[in-house]
């Protein structure tokens, strides 16, 4: 690794910055001071290792990023990648809830097909045709027969 | 008066620090300066100079609980800008709740026997 200085990242930062920078530090040393007269050097003390200038300086970084993007033509939004990270995050989400209610989906799933079953073959043996309504997607109206047979009726038991 | 002298020294250190860190490269040796004991540098020269050794002694152990507490920020703003993605704004703001969360922890834990 070769260390190095880049006296032009001085020109990115606006004077107010480097205030609001001066303005955190100072007041994060008084308070400091103000908790160890109050509360004692033991918890004052834990207050000198608090991070004053990642949090002073995290967010000015993000912006001089996103306005050297900008300068350069490119959106300063975030895209690619990180929409990528932001999907793949959501697709994780999904997985989760999936692997957490995959035993509930088995257990109704294999309750609902065994009630079709039987009922199917009820309505077989009767001699009366069964189908599956494709234009309700949501369940239980997409397991509704054709003449109305599985539909839930006023109680919420299906017919 | 103490306070005023507190403020203006913290800025500075703060500062110069925050500066460091913005001129330096490769930004993962910058990012040392991000834990600068800025904060510490006035705070134990003001308590060694006013209230003596003792009480700096108890300040400094304090700090080192701190910074175990700072680590721990320090790695999950890491992992939430890295991983998730998240604004800077707030992976910094959880971080230091995480931060307080984490300090008053082992405060209780390691020193209130």
């Amino acid at each position: 690794m070769i260390v190095r200085f880049k006296w032009s990242a001085l020109k990115q930062s606006k004077w107010y910055e480097h205030v609001i920078r001066f303005g955190l530090g100072g007041l994060t040393t008084a308070l400091t001071g103000a908790v160890a007269q109050r509360y004692g050097p033991t918890t004052g003390g834990l207050f000198l290792a608090f991070p004053a200038i990642f949090c002073a300086s995290a967010t000015l970084i993000e912006k001089h990023e996103r306005e050297r993007k900008e300068a350069k033509g490119l959106q300063g939004a975030r895209r690619g990648p990180a929409s990528g990270g932001a999907g793949r995050c959501r697709g994780r989400m999904g997985q989760f809830s999936a692997r957490c209610f995959r035993p509930v989906r088995v257990v109704a799933g294999a309750g609902i097909l065994r009630r079709i079953t039987l009922r199917g073959r009820d309505r077989l043996a009767n001699g009366r045709s069964i189908g599956v309504d494709v234009e309700a997607p949501i369940a239980p109206d997409w397991l509704v027969f054709r003449d109305g047979f599985g539909s839930p009726d006023s109680t919420g038991s299906l017919k | 008066l103490e306070y005023i002298i507190r403020f203006l020294a913290g800025g500075i250190v703060v500062s110069a620090f925050a500066l460091l860190g913005d001129i330096l490269r490769p930004k993962s040796f910058a990012g040392l300066f991000g834990a600068a004991p800025s904060v510490a540098l006035v705070t134990l020269s003001l308590a060694l100079s006013t209230l003596g050794g003792q009480y700096a002694a108890v300040q400094g152990r304090s700090m080192a609980i701190g910074s175990a507490a700072l680590a721990a920020s320090s790695f999950l703003v890491c992992q939430l800008l890295i991983r998730f993605r998240t604004p800077k704004l707030a992976a910094t703001a959880l971080s230091v709740v995480a931060w307080f969360a984490v300090t008053f922890g082992l405060r209780y834990a390691l020193l209130d026997w």
